[in-house]
């Protein structure tokens, strides 16, 4: 187990280094100046030569690419993400006063998700062609045909509008998550029903489940304890993605509700070229993922002895 | 001799895209307590279907009709709660190809304990005692009950089926190719231990031992059913089917034996979707006439015990 758990971090700090090189180059590449376009946005006309000269000498935009990779390399080595060019505050701040929204927003509905995704897929796939079967496939079909943005908006329409039941944006009460969650998991629950009754169905199918029927188990327990837990690996790995991308920032819900999370924040840092900020916040949701990526992984050994035993012979 | 199981007129249909597959046809059978009844076949004649039938775990497709009597009681006309009393605890099934009829994220002393456990009202940890006590009867370790099924070898994981089965002490027991895919040696010691269970239940315990293997059959078996095509065409003691087999079918059965020469039976079974209408050897049987085709040959008695479906044995 040990093992397993020191290759998967080899592994991980090389996937991370590498993808905060591409980000980092890629932008580079990309056109547009940050100067131009930040002080653009600070004074509201455009910046003479003298001011974009004296800016990029500030914020240390004259560097060529291959010194302020090694530049880059050096402050991750001490924990330093860098500063921020549009606010001036450290990169690592900025992230952590807008991790926490977007990591509750996540939260929340991946809970949501799974809560309604898991009784109904199981019980999808313990009564095929019954009513609940049709009526959660077609209700799960439409609803994945639903483009996220535009059932948040609707929701939006709905509830704060027209009800005037809830708060259409911001951030802060109870009732402000409502509305950005129930979009969030609609989705999601929808994907993961589907997911799990066919992987409940195929695992009732199997002869092991026969087995315990014949020692006169009740239903129950042969759905929960029998097949449900073997059922649960595939779904696992799904979870893990969707996971691992509510916590990147879900830049369009974010974007629809004024949610004042990572996924807005790095949408609003590319449109002003923030190197920093971007370079940053690219290298800790590529963290993220790695983190869950392991997650997924030990869970699998955890739900699978097969898993956990095969790879500590390893 | 009392009987312990009694199938009367049993049949077994599928509903498939292709047609109805009628998997057992009018199947009349009766076990006696302490025997060891074979039930003998080739792949697809129905073998695995009886016995299914007989603790009803068959798929929902399947439309089974006529009577099974276990005791008094008329197993098709129970109920599943009252079914899942007597599976387990009065009849167990030993399935064939234990590799994926363990669940493979339990440790086999759960797999033997929960069926403890729901039967004999005994505790968690009770239960576990008694699966180490089984796991010893039958010749592993207790110590084993802590391990997974892949950690088991192919003879030791049918061996912790037994044990599963075992487990309350049913009566009467289903074995469903129990040696298939195991080496000779372990095939030996897995027909031994068998064996042993039903000899050693003071002629309470009874078993339909279902294999293709006619070797184990001969060892094991104290009466046979020969099946085919969903039917059973011969029925008799064991030592006497062996010394004077019947049936043109079970002759060619007992032929196509590798001590006998191996001489394999022309042809193939038909399909259990377009079964023919008279007897459903005719086509492949040397002995045929044209009034084959038009019935089903009913038994004829050849002394004592011993039965035959055809009309020139």
């Amino acid at each position: 187990m040990g093992k397993i758990i020191i290759q998967r971090l080899v592994i991980s700090i090389l996937v991370m280094l590498a993808a905060s090189f591409l980000s980092y180059f890629f932008l580079y590449m990309a056109p547009g100046d940050p100067a131009v376009s930040i002080i653009k946005s600070q004074t509201g006309r455009e910046p003479t030569q003298a001011e974009i000269e004296i800016f990029r000498e500030n914020r240390n935009l004259n560097i060529p690419l291959l010194d302020n990779i090694t530049i880059w390399f050096g402050m991750l080595s001490k924990g330093d993400l860098g500063i921020s060019v549009r606010t001036g505050e450290p990169v690592l701040h900025e992230f952590k006063d807008r991790f926490g929204a977007t990591f509750l927003l996540a939260v929340i509905s991946l809970v949501l998700a799974v809560l309604i995704a898991f009784p109904l897929g199981v019980l999808a796939a313990t009564r095929p062609g019954s009513v609940v079967d049709h009526v959660t496939r077609v209700i799960g079909l439409g609803i994945l045909s639903i483009p996220e943005f535009w059932l948040g908006l609707m929701l939006m329409v709905l509830f704060s509008l027209t009800l005037k039941w809830l708060p259409s944006f911001g951030y802060g009460t109870i009732y402000h998550f409502i509305l950005p969650t129930v979009t969030l998991s609609t989705g999601m629950s929808a994907l993961l029903m589907r997911l799990m009754r066919a992987s409940m169905l195929e695992v009732l199918n199997l002869d092991y489940i026969k087995m315990a029927r014949s020692k006169g188990l009740n239903r129950p327990l042969i759905i929960w304890k029998h097949a449900f837990r073997n059922a649960l690996i595939p779904v696992i790995t799904i979870i893990g993605t969707q996971f691992g991308h509510l916590l990147a920032g879900t830049i369009i819900i974010e974007t629809v509700f004024s949610w004042p999370g990572i996924g807005k924040y790095l949408v609003d840092s590319i449109y002003a070229r923030d190197y920093p900020v971007i370079q940053g916040f690219v290298f800790i949701i590529a963290a993220m993922f790695v983190v869950i990526n392991l997650l997924v992984d030990l869970s699998y050994a955890y739900l699978d002895p097969r898993i956990r035993f095969e790879q500590g012979r390893n | 001799m009392e009987s312990v199981l009694k199938i009367k007129d049993l049949s077994v249909n599928f509903n498939s895209k292709d047609g109805i597959v009628k998997a057992a046809n009018n199947l009349n059978l009766t076990i006696y307590s302490g025997e060891i009844l074979g039930l003998i076949g080739e792949t697809g004649s129905g073998k695995t279907v009886l016995g299914q039938a007989i603790i009803k775990i068959l798929p929902q497709t399947a439309r089974v009709t006529g009577e099974i009597w276990y005791g008094n009681r008329n197993i098709l006309a129970l109920g599943e709660e009252e079914m899942n009393k007597i599976r387990g605890k009065e009849i167990a099934l030993i399935f064939q190809n234990p590799s994926s009829s363990l669940n493979p994220s339990l440790k086999i002393g759960e797999q033997i304990a929960e069926t403890v456990q729901k039967h004999q009202g005994l505790n968690k940890k009770e239960a576990w005692e008694k699966a180490e006590a089984i796991l010893s009867q039958v010749g592993m370790p207790p110590r084993f009950a802590h391990y997974y099924p892949h950690q088991y070898s192919g003879g030791m994981r049918q061996r912790a089926m037994v044990a599963i089965c075992l487990a309350c002490q049913p009566l009467f027991y289903i074995a469903d190719e129990p040696t298939r895919g195991l080496d000779v040696t372990v095939q030996n010691q897995i027909a031994g231990l068998l064996n042993s269970i039903i000899k050693n239940g003071k002629g309470q315990r009874s078993m339909l031992l279902i294999t293709h293997d006619i070797s184990v059959a001969a060892a094991l078996t104290d009466s046979m059913a020969i099946m085919y095509a969903g039917e059973i065409v011969e029925y008799g003691p064991t030592r006497e089917v062996f010394k004077n087999p019947l049936h043109p079918y079970s002759k060619g059965l007992l032929n196509s034996h590798p001590a006998k020469g191996l001489k394999p039976i022309k042809g193939f079974s038909p399909s259990l979707i377009n079964l023919p209408e008279g007897c459903k050897f005719f086509s492949r049987c040397s002995r045929a006439e044209k009034d084959c085709q038009k019935e089903v040959p009913m038994f004829g008695r050849k002394g004592g015990k011993h039965i035959v479906r055809c009309f020139y044995a």
